[in-house]
């Protein structure tokens, strides 16, 4: 709690009290949860705090969701329940762990079910992602590759590979860390994350991105 | 090209620029790496795939979030309205952009935004507001962060750190507990580096410890480190991967335990050497 309350936020980032608090939360969860608990301080705190997280995660579950689903407005409805999830369950969070990979691996059972259920409904999968509206960006052209270009050939890629190369490129997981959230073998992911720079690397060819850095 | 590559040695590439190769594997490969040009140039190329989906991934980042995405967080029964937030926020004066009940979600939103705008060009996070529309975008991985706060901070003199080295048992003891990553920090005076001291930055929405040296010249390198390891690390250490983002060069490796970067210049050319000397020493 002292190491905690020491903290003194660096100047350029004390623009309104508030703002320092805002994440300040943050910390203190990940790291003194022992101290905190031993001290006693209320259960209300523990759940602000987590509320507070878990918008501020809010990004990167919506991109995590996106690599899942391949399509927009499933990819939002999906962060909505994972949310109203992490909520329901914030008392079996394990503090100290990580809590984007916690509402990772939930965001997964929660898609897998909806594809299930989907198969169930209409004897269908998912929408191919190839058909999705969103895929359908103009890429190619003498111009630099966009952001947006780029992020709809990821999201064109075979069922399994986007969300992969997200967890372990952008998101820092390890194989093993990976495999736990996406429930598959630690093997599955090394070739999972080989296939996957392969199949980019072919699209980003097709559409004139170089692929030199 | 590719075709003339054994695919084993393409996945063994893969797992390379990830960190996952295992110490006796990792060695084997770059010594193919040393003497075969194609396997070299695939490596380089891959290099290349992933700096390019890197901007793709944060393109995806970067879009609107939909406002009832924060409110499902905020509808949630469970728990009561803390206190302090909405009024905080209030007087920041940014509640007036805000077309609805000012919240304590809102508060959150807006104090984002100061972050944002406190961060001087770091932007940790930054908002865009459009018609019952809020956006809340954050930095993706830590490592951009941490590059976000070298820009700030390499290029102040009197303020390079918070915790000067004059207090070093203070600091490793401060930064220990708030990374949970117990370390000695490095002497990389062999490198021609002097400890200046470090700090706390929170990079990724986790704790990172900095610690600063400086060279002869002025030029300041940066080795920072946060918790989640990887297990295949062992006793000892993944690989050592080559990153650049924006002005500065990175070096990252794990141990079990923990994730670490050396940042500096992108013009250094000791970086890699710094790095070894570090993780031997930490």
């Amino acid at each position: 709690m002292s190491a905690a309350r020491k903290l003194a936020f660096p100047p350029t980032v004390s623009v309104g009290g508030c703002a320092v608090d805002g994440l300040r939360g943050s910390f203190e969860m990940a790291s003194s949860d022992a101290s905190r608990f031993q001290q006693g301080i209320f259960k209300l705190v523990d759940q602000t705090r987590f509320r507070k997280d878990l918008v501020q995660l809010l990004p990167r579950l919506r991109r995590f969701a996106l690599s899942l689903c391949r399509d927009a407005g499933d990819a939002d409805d999906l962060v909505q329940m994972a949310c109203e999830r992490a909520m329901a369950r914030s008392a079996q969070w394990m503090a100290g762990t990580r809590l984007d990979s916690w509402v990772f691996t939930m965001m997964r059972n929660l898609w897998l079910s909806e594809l299930r259920s989907r198969r169930v409904r209409t004897g269908a999968g998912q929408v191919d992602a190839a058909e999705s509206d969103e895929l359908r960006s103009d890429v190619g052209g003498e111009e630099a590759l966009q952001g947006n270009q780029i992020a709809a050939l990821i999201l064109s890629l075979p069922e399994g590979l986007a969300a992969t190369l997200l967890l372990v490129s952008i998101e820092g997981h390890s194989y093993q860390e990976a495999a736990d959230v996406l429930g598959i073998p630690i093997g599955t992911v090394m070739s999972r994350m080989s296939k996957a720079r392969q199949v980019m690397r072919e699209k980003l060819a097709t559409v004139g991105g170089s692929v030199t850095p | 090209m590719t075709g003339r590559i054994d695919p084993a040695v393409i996945d063994r590439i893969s797992a390379y620029l990830d960190g996952a190769l295992p110490t006796g594997e990792r060695a084997k490969l770059e010594a193919l790496i040393a003497r075969d040009p194609a396997v070299a140039a695939e490596v380089e190329a891959l290099r290349g795939v992933d700096a390019l989906m890197a901007r793709g991934f944060q393109d995806m980042l970067d879009r609107p979030l939909p406002l009832h995405l924060a409110r499902a967080i905020e509808a949630e029964p469970q728990g009561a309205e803390p206190q302090g937030a909405g009024p905080a926020a209030a007087e920041s004066g940014v509640v007036a952009a805000f077309p609805h009940r000012m919240s304590w979600l809102s508060a959150i939103a807006a104090s984002l935004v100061l972050v944002g705008i406190g961060a001087a060009g770091g932007m940790l996070v930054t908002r865009a507001l459009a018609p019952g529309v809020e956006v809340v975008t954050a930095r993706p991985g830590w490592l951009d962060d941490v590059a976000e706060y070298h820009a700030i901070y390499a290029r102040q003199e009197r303020h390079l750190v918070e915790v000067p080295a004059a207090e070093t048992p203070h600091l490793e003891t401060w930064l220990a507990d708030m990374t949970g990553v117990p370390f000695r920090a490095p002497d990389l005076t062999s490198m021609g580096l002097t400890f200046e001291g470090g700090r706390l930055l929170v990079a990724g929405g986790k704790p990172v410890a900095q610690l600063m040296y400086r060279d002869a010249k002025g030029g300041v390198v940066a080795v920072c480190f946060t918790a989640g390891g990887d297990a295949a690390a062992g006793e000892g250490r993944t690989g050592f991967t080559d990153r650049r983002i924006g002005a500065f060069d990175m070096v990252t490796w794990k141990s079990r335990d923990a994730a670490f970067v050396v940042i500096g210049d992108a013009d250094r050319p000791d970086l890699r050497a710094i790095a070894e000397a570090a993780s031997v020493a930490l």
